[in-house]
């Protein structure tokens, strides 16, 4: 869910209780308040009462009707009392119904007659008046609150517009990108600050990316470039006259460990990249095809040392992987699969929709196989192995976030690796 | 046949410069890009071999240029990054090849003589080797004119053999360039010599006098009597 639409339902929710714990809050200040004002009111009138009868004292017999709300009763003189308010409850005639009145008590002696006065208010107008106020105000708090909402909604999603062109932006940061991203401003403080640190990070970023990748770049190029002179040289020397089968021995070991050299720089070097993430562009690599394809670049080796495959390879699953990487990663595999097999062994291959199996026959590891991907860890009985290969795709499969498992089967002695992506 | 070496490595382009000046080139070369420019402008070439890291440039830049004039030379990029990117960008730019370092002599030689084949002789083509002769158009292989059977990797192997005849070659060498990259760090003696044995016994049952020699431990050298 949106911000703008959970913060406008949770203030929406926040506003029903608010609203109903208003509701009587009001009404009990509206009624203290009431109580209030009918007690001045009672008051007011008993003065005038005391008034009028001190100025026109009236027959016993005409007290009674005098007014329904007024009840002026002669007392004995010996009875005085101070004025003292009461709620109870009257039966009014207009309206045939009892209903809640206030009632205020007190006795007055003039010209030698004592009157018992009660004097009452009827709560009923005031209470209808209260309960109409509370809710009224309570329905226009309502009112306003959803308002207030609507258009808060309206106000935040024309705020929020920097800050969704600055997601978009960041959703097509390349930092291997041709153009430097350049994050949308805005007038929002807020905003500014993100597009500008966001700037700041990715220059910085990029800058860092782009020097380790000229780093590595020149240490290829340094390296590689003497290790091409040493083998060029000693391609002229194989061609002098007059060498003998032991100087051609030498060359040729020569050769080989300038090889050697220069694969275990390459495949450092890759390394170094994959650290480096700087194989962001993926392909869609159809992983069926590739393996079968590789499978055929060996096919004449694994022939000539009589290694049966057995393949079952599912046609297609297509995944989201840098081509070179994922060569590299297969080919490793299926290499080092073909150079540990026993000659006149047999080699499966499996490719799943969701993972890759490839078991070869030979003896156990010569070394713990918790080192098995190790970088330089290698079988010394191959001196032409680098020790990087099983590193390697190790470090791929970490990359893509594919499990990498490993297995002896020392009944059947079968090296097994799977890779699940 | 006129090449342009463009290197800024010094001893490798003396070596480069040995070994195709003894294959008869005509070889003239550039070790930075300012000379590589102007000779490349000045000059008709066949071949131009340049390296994309130049001193004072941008190899590729040569490249494009050579395109803009409408240069017919063949372009073989030798780099020492071994990168997709490079390789992409510079077949792309309309390099006939690419080589990374380090590489071997003999390649070198084999790759300019094929991409001269492609470029120069659209039309039936035939190399002559004593009894040997070979159609590269239609990868092809004849006897006293009688063709010979041979696999694809045979047929590499053999022509191979004769773009670097009286050549000592490795057998590294030779499984690098007719297997490729996959067979790195992959014993290949015993290997190469199967597949040596059944070329050479083709090339005998179709009536072929030997011309390879086995020099032991060392490889094979393809020497065609004249």
């Amino acid at each position: 869910m949106k911000l703008l639409y959970k913060t406008a339902l949770y203030l929406l929710l926040a506003a029903f209780p608010i609203a109903l714990g208003g509701i009587f809050l009001l009404n009990a200040y509206i009624h203290r308040d009431m109580l209030h004002e009918i007690d001045e009111l009672l008051a007011s009138e008993l003065i005038q009462v005391k008034e009028q009868l001190r100025l026109h004292p009236p027959d016993a017999d005409d007290l009674p009707g005098w007014d329904p709300n007024v009840r002026i009763t002669l007392a004995p003189l010996s009875y005085q009392t101070v004025p003292a308010y009461s709620d109870t409850v009257a039966f009014r005639h207009r309206e045939k119904e009892r209903s809640p009145v206030r009632m205020l008590r007190s006795t007055y002696a003039v010209d030698g007659q004592n009157y018992s006065i009660s004097l009452q208010q009827s709560y009923l107008e005031f209470d209808e008046i209260a309960s109409v106020v509370s809710v009224g105000v309570i329905v226009c708090f309502l009112i306003v609150v959803v308002l207030l909402v609507l258009a808060d909604v309206l106000v935040t999603r024309r705020i929020w517009q920097p800050f969704y062109g600055i997601v978009r932006q960041l959703q097509y940061y390349r930092i291997d990108g041709p153009d430097e991203a350049e994050f949308p401003s805005s007038d929002v403080h807020e905003f500014k600050l993100l597009s500008q640190s966001l700037d700041e990070m990715s220059r910085r970023t990029r800058h860092q990316y782009a020097q380790q990748k000229q780093f590595t770049d020149n240490a290829s190029h340094e390296m590689q470039t003497p290790l091409s002179v040493l083998s060029c040289e000693l391609d002229l020397l194989q061609q002098s006259e007059g060498l003998n089968e032991s100087d051609l021995d030498r060359i040729q070991r020569s050769q080989q460990e300038v090889k050697r050299l220069s694969a275990m720089n390459q495949s450092l070097l890759l390394l170094a990249k994959i650290d480096n993430h700087q194989f962001a562009h993926n392909d869609a690599v159809n992983i069926g095809e590739l393996v079968n394809q590789l499978l055929t670049n060996y096919s004449d080796y694994v022939s000539h040392r009589g290694i049966a495959i057995s393949r079952m390879i599912k046609d297609g699953p297509v995944k989201s992987l840098n081509r070179q990487l994922a060569d590299v990663l297969f080919s490793n595999l299926i290499k080092n699969a073909v150079r540990h097999g026993d000659a006149g062994s047999s080699i499966f291959v499996q490719v799943g929709s969701n993972c890759f199996i490839i078991t070869n026959e030979g003896d156990p590891l010569p070394f713990p196989e918790d080192q098995l991907f190790r970088r330089f860890v290698r079988n010394q009985a191959l001196p032409q192995s680098t020790g990087l290969g099983l590193a390697l795709v190790k470090e791929i499969a970490a990359q893509y976030g594919m499990t990498l498992k490993y297995d002896y089967a020392s009944s059947m002695r079968r090296h097994m690796f799977q890779v699940d992506f | 046949m006129k090449i342009l070496l463009i290197e800024d490595e010094p001893s490798l382009l003396v070596a480069m410069r040995h070994y195709l000046e003894s294959e008869h080139y005509n070889v003239s070369t550039a070790n930075n890009f300012r000379t590589a420019s102007v000779k490349a402008h000045d000059y008709e070439y066949d071949c131009v071999v340049l390296d994309i890291t130049l001193p004072d440039g941008n190899g590729l830049a040569i490249v494009k240029e050579l395109k803009e004039a409408h240069s017919q030379a063949g372009i073989i990029i030798v780099s020492a990054k071994n990168s997709l990117d490079d390789k992409l960008s510079g077949l792309e730019l309309g390099a006939d090849d690419y080589m990374t370092k380090p590489f071997h002599l003999p390649e070198l030689n084999a790759r300019i003589r094929s991409l001269m084949r492609r470029r120069q002789h659209e039309g039936e083509t035939q190399l002559v080797f004593g009894a040997i002769t070979l159609v590269p158009n239609r990868n092809q292989v004849l006897v006293e004119n009688q063709p010979v059977e041979l696999t694809v990797k045979e047929y590499e192997l053999l022509l191979f053999l004769v773009t670097n005849k009286n050549r000592l070659l490795s057998k590294a060498v030779i499984v690098e360039h007719v297997w490729g990259d996959y067979m790195d760090g992959i014993d290949s003696h015993d290997f190469l010599y199967t597949h040596v044995r059944n070329l050479r016994r083709k090339l005998l049952d179709a009536g072929s006098p030997d011309y390879i020699t086995t020099r032991y431990g060392a490889g094979y050298i393809f020497t065609p009597g004249e």
